[in-house]
């Protein structure tokens, strides 16, 4: 614990001596404090909006959006990823039309399934598994090409059928993999989300701080960005706290053995 | 025998996908002629197109890309400007990525668009707006990337050249830069992409002029083959942009592969 404190110590000061100087200097209307309201301000109505449920509430919603997209990303891309990667002609196929939809920025396809499906849920988990679709289906496929042959070879050996090996073999061993592109996806998932509450939805965490702002609450404004902010950080170091546990697994039983 | 050019053409190139598209494309100019699909919401590809040819006769879709480009890049420029300045000096100098650490941990992982209100609030709908946030989002890629770059070094190219009396400047310009241009450039690469994807979102949300904008509001006055020239052009433009760099790259980075492989 002490070790802790003495090497973040300069940089929870550095932190804190931010939020001091945005108390100050909006205290002292330096900066417009209808705009940027005092730091202290701005906490007190996030601890009040936290407790009284709204927050949270809205986190809830947009929560089943993101895992919403994000597992139908999965579902989809996973096995679509490892087809392609694992049989050419399958590749072949699809190839061609990943590329070409793939630069396309997810938030551009939003209009469109507003049209289609309005604004409720559906619109949202669509976008979302859209955008998390490419980094998932691009780190499958690496990582089932990546897959060491002897490990292939030998379960051939050992008279395996395809679909065994696929399911025995060559999914654990391109798992690693596959974490990367989740890894990628669901900071984008979270974005998107947000993006499209803003556009088009009723509730939702980003529906929330645009209605905040429009109605110049300002320092509930400030309270839902706090969330997100926070809501991204934890989701990033849950990421890698995963990543850790898989790949001390992955190392173990993949890679002593080369 | 024609068997096996099947099984060659099948295997060996990607006429299947090729066909494919020409399939989908087919599709959607006959599923909404024939009322399958919904004409209004869907309409037939050569409508679109139509929409498509005519938006670049008329300038419209070009005046729009013109705008939205140049905001990208103002933005972009801005994001190398602060992530390459501030990763370089957070990677060599101890003491200052100590009382970064924390808050860069903390906006990282922050979405961009989050910040959307606060900006409308600082800039209104001028183009600082848009930049802004751009600016905001380009910078972490390539922060991260030129941080990791600059902690990389081979801490024996840098005695090697203290020896032979480099300056502070010396090592910065000589060595410290382009040992870590790689990493900076990928951390290009990821925010050139980056760029035009918040420039859209911005342009949705909150602005008169660009390809968001004008996504956004021809959906609203229920254009509907103009929303899709739209939506068509921004594929477009993120996809030249990106191939530009990948082009870019392979040019002007081809000296790096040499350079490391005599040292190391």
């Amino acid at each position: 614990m002490r070790e802790f404190f003495l090497t973040k110590s300069k940089g929870i000061f550095f932190l804190l001596l931010l939020a001091f100087f945005w108390e100050i200097v909006s205290r002292n209307k330096l900066i417009s404090p209808l705009y940027f309201p005092p730091m202290s301000k701005n906490l007190v109505v996030f601890y009040h909006l936290m407790l009284d449920g709204t927050l949270p509430l809205e986190l809830v919603r947009s929560f089943g959006r993101i895992f919403g997209g994000f597992f139908l990303a999965i579902g989809i891309m996973v096995p679509l990823g490892i087809a392609m990667g694992l049989f050419r002609p399958i590749y072949n196929l699809f190839e061609p039309l990943t590329e070409l939809i793939r630069p396309l920025p997810p938030p551009a396809i939003i209009p469109v399934m507003m049209l289609f499906l309005g604004i409720g849920e559906a619109m949202k988990i669509i976008v979302i598994s859209f955008a998390c679709s490419f980094p998932i289906l691009i780190n499958t496929m690496d990582g089932v090409r990546s897959v060491e042959p002897t490990f292939v070879d030998t379960a051939k050996t050992f008279g395996r059928s395809r679909f065994e090996i696929i399911l025995q073999v060559i999914f654990p061993a391109s798992l690693h993999q596959i974490f990367t592109g989740l890894r990628v996806a669901l900071p984008i998932a979270l974005i998107v989300d947000i993006v499209s509450e803003m556009v088009g939805a009723l509730n939702g965490i980003g529906r929330f701080i645009l209605v905040m702002q429009r109605s110049f609450n300002i320092p509930e404004m400030y309270a839902g960005i706090f969330l997100v902010a926070i809501v991204g950080y934890l989701l990033n170091a849950l990421l890698r706290y995963l990543n850790t546990a898989l790949i001390g697994w992955h190392k173990a039983k993949f890679e002593t053995v080369t | 025998m024609i068997g096996q050019t099947i099984k060659k053409l099948v295997y060996d190139t990607r006429l299947s996908g090729g066909l494919l598209l020409l399939a989908l494309i087919i599709l959607w100019e006959i599923l909404p002629r024939y009322g399958i699909l919904y004409a209004r919401y869907f309409p037939p590809f050569s409508t679109v197109m139509g929409a498509f040819i005519e938006g670049i006769r008329s300038a419209e879709i070009l005046r729009h890309t013109a705008i939205s480009i140049s905001r990208a890049f103002q933005g972009y420029f801005l994001a190398i400007l602060i992530g390459v300045t501030l990763g370089t000096l957070t990677g060599t100098i101890r003491w200052l990525s100590d009382l970064f650490e924390i808050t860069v941990e903390l906006l990282r992982p922050m979405p961009s668009v989050a910040l959307v209100p606060i900006a409308i609030l600082l800039f209104g709908t001028s183009d600082n707006y848009n930049i802004s946030i751009i600016a905001f989002g380009c910078t972490w890629p390539i922060f991260v990337n030129t941080f990791e770059g600059t902690k990389s070094i081979d801490t024996q190219w840098i005695e090697t050249a203290r020896v032979y009396g480099a300056t502070r400047l010396d090592l910065l310009r000589k060595v410290i830069i382009p040992a870590a241009l790689p990493y900076i450039v990928s951390g290009l690469r990821i925010s050139l992409g980056t760029s035009i994807i918040i420039v859209t979102v911005t342009e949705m949300l909150a602005s008169f002029k660009g390809l968001g904008y004008f996504i956004m509001e021809t959906y609203n006055a229920y254009q509907i083959p103009q929303m899709y020239s739209g939506i068509i052009t921004i594929g477009i433009v993120g996809y030249s942009l990106n191939r530009l760099f990948l082009i870019a790259e392979g040019r002007f980075m081809a000296w790096h592969k040499g350079w490391t492989a005599k040292f190391v």
